[in-house]
């Protein structure tokens, strides 16, 4: 029921795509609904991701697209995060929604976004993920457990660092995966 | 919808003709029955192929109806090895092509169609009966259109007291006009997760969200109900903006309707989606529901369709044929895959395709 809630309170559907509503922002909840499903996917220069790859890492995992407003809203401070805390063992994955890889590199180029973004061109991904909205966000565990999530909108204030930061690794890696 | 029910009608190497088997005197009505017809070229340049490269395009629906009788279709696959074929269970043609890496993948597609208006008068009692073994294929869940839960306790709530299949039916279509918005944002048509619609009570989108949410509520009212996915090929002759193509570029003038089997009356079109379109669009925009343009819209696309707009097919979970990314949940814009994946049907710019129509 929380997560009906959630989607009432306005956000951009990926089924119809609409547009975010008004309503409050977001705060990431608990995941209980299974396994961290396999995420392979290629950036738009064809490098590819294997988020299994980033084990030992908290990996926020963030599907979005260009055409959905409150994606495009939240992007730069999920940038601004990931500056903050990547050498602490931090890195995001942002998920692009089955656009063009050109269309997506002219967007996170004009946005200056300094972010990982992959391309789920079939949204085959997104429906593993179980995701039927847009934005949709995860936070992974070093581990590579699914932890928190969060339907619509974040709350990029204080509150998301702070949801973040308990689960970093004590032992700080050397480099970030950009 | 499996591949196997595809019934193949060519194999050519670049290049055919399509024609449905029931295609036969759509030139012989009368002119009073204005007939009018209208030729779609449909042209894909896919800009970045990737090892083998397939296109699909649907064609105009295989089966003759009282509003729309299918000339033709004729293809080029230039370099490529083109097919066609269909599946009159769901009036679906599907003309495709496939290239080898390094080709460049170019498909054109010329379809000729006639069409005519369509009412249904409600007024008076008929006699039409279906086939029970058609009509039990549209009341069935698709993969977006369950008919379960959430839909069927909603439809059951909406036709509460409702005497008839008419009522039944008018009751979901005036709860769609009454409870839903067309939200200019949503991408494209929409893709009609009509579920998800519910549980969220987010009921704003386009024709592919509110015209499946009516025949998904239909459906789970005991209703045949179906999707009519297609594209508007010309002005509306009604005075209504907003309801018809302003060019012979129709690239993004994809539309889907619906259709309620009522008994007696037979296939009753519906568009309750584009009554939300006129309240959103026809200027001074944001009519309200008493609008003199609103009333007269809401009326008409209860049991009748302007057919300035060509129907492709009523096609759900569509398994595209040769595809290796999964189904589609309907087929009403190009489809392609390349080696690195599905490109975005809504991005014709770089896709790339262009569609566009003209009265002959």
């Amino acid at each position: 029921m929380r997560q009906v809630i959630a989607w009432a309170r306005g956000l951009a559907v990926a089924a119809s795509l609409a547009a975010a509503g008004a309503g409050a922002a977001e705060t990431l909840v608990p995941w209980t609904r299974g396994d961290t499903p396999p995420l392979v996917l290629r950036k738009p220069s064809g490098e590819a991701v294997d988020l299994a790859s980033l084990r030992g890492k908290v990996v926020l995992v963030n599907f979005w697209a260009t055409w959905c407003a409150p994606c495009v809203e939240e992007m730069p401070a999920l940038a601004r995060l990931r500056a903050r805390l990547a050498a602490r063992g931090f890195e995001v994955l942002a998920v692009n929604q089955g656009e063009m890889p050109a269309r997506v590199s002219a967007f996170v180029d004009r946005a200056g976004l300094d972010l990982a973004v992959v391309l789920d061109r079939d949204k085959a991904v997104a429906k593993a993920w179980q995701v039927r909205a847009l934005p949709t966000t995860f936070v992974v565990d070093a581990s590579g457990r699914i932890r928190l999530y969060a339907v619509g909108e974040l709350d990029t204030g204080p509150a998301l660092e702070a949801a973040i930061v308990p689960l970093l690794p004590r032992e700080r890696p050397v480099t970030a995966a950009r | 919808m499996h591949r196997r029910d595809f019934l193949r009608l060519a194999g050519l190497s670049t290049s055919g003709l399509v024609l449905p088997a029931a295609v036969t005197n759509a030139f012989a009505q009368s002119p009073a029955d204005r007939w009018r017809t209208f030729e779609v070229t449909t042209r894909v340049e896919v800009l970045q192929p990737a090892g083998r490269t397939r296109v699909w395009l649907p064609t105009p629906l295989t089966v003759d109806t009282p509003y729309q009788k299918s000339l033709g279709s004729t293809f080029r696959a230039e370099g490529g090895e083109g097919r066609a074929m269909s599946d009159p269970a769901w009036g679906l043609g599907v003309v495709w092509a496939q290239w080898e890496e390094g080709a460049r993948p170019v498909l054109t597609m010329v379809s000729r169609f006639a069409t005519r208006d369509i009412a249904v008068d409600l007024s008076r009692p008929g006699t039409v009966r279906g086939d029970r073994a058609e009509l039990a294929r549209y009341l069935e869940a698709t993969e977006y259109l369950p008919t379960d839960g959430i839909v069927r306790k909603t439809a059951m709530d909406i036709t509460k007291g409702a005497r008839d299949d008419v009522a039944k039916a008018r009751a979901i279509y005036d709860w769609i006009c009454e409870s839903t918005s067309r939200n200019p944002r949503t991408r494209g048509c929409g893709t009609g997760d009509i579920k998800y619609m519910l549980e969220s009570g987010n009921l704003s989108g386009k024709c592919a969200d509110l015209n499946a949410l009516y025949v998904g509520l239909a459906r789970a009212a005991g209703l045949p109900a179906r999707d009519v996915y297609g594209i508007r090929v010309a002005k509306s002759a009604h005075g209504y903006k907003s309801l018809g193509a302003g060019t012979e570029n129709i690239t993004k003038a994809q539309h889907c309707r619906a259709e309620v089997f009522l008994t007696g009356h037979g296939w009753v079109p519906v568009d309750p989606a584009d009554v939300r379109k006129v309240i959103l669009e026809e200027p001074p925009g944001n009519l309200p529901m008493g609008d003199e343009k609103v009333v007269k819209a809401r009326e008409r696309l209860f049991g009748s369709w302007e057919m300035n707009w060509l129907a492709y097919n009523f096609a759900h979970d569509v398994d595209l044929p040769g595809a290796t990314k999964g189904k589609v949940a309907f087929l009403m814009y190009p489809q392609c895959e390349t080696g690195e994946g599905r490109l975005d049907c809504l991005d014709p710019d770089n896709f790339k395709y262009q569609i566009t129509a003209r009265e002959i």
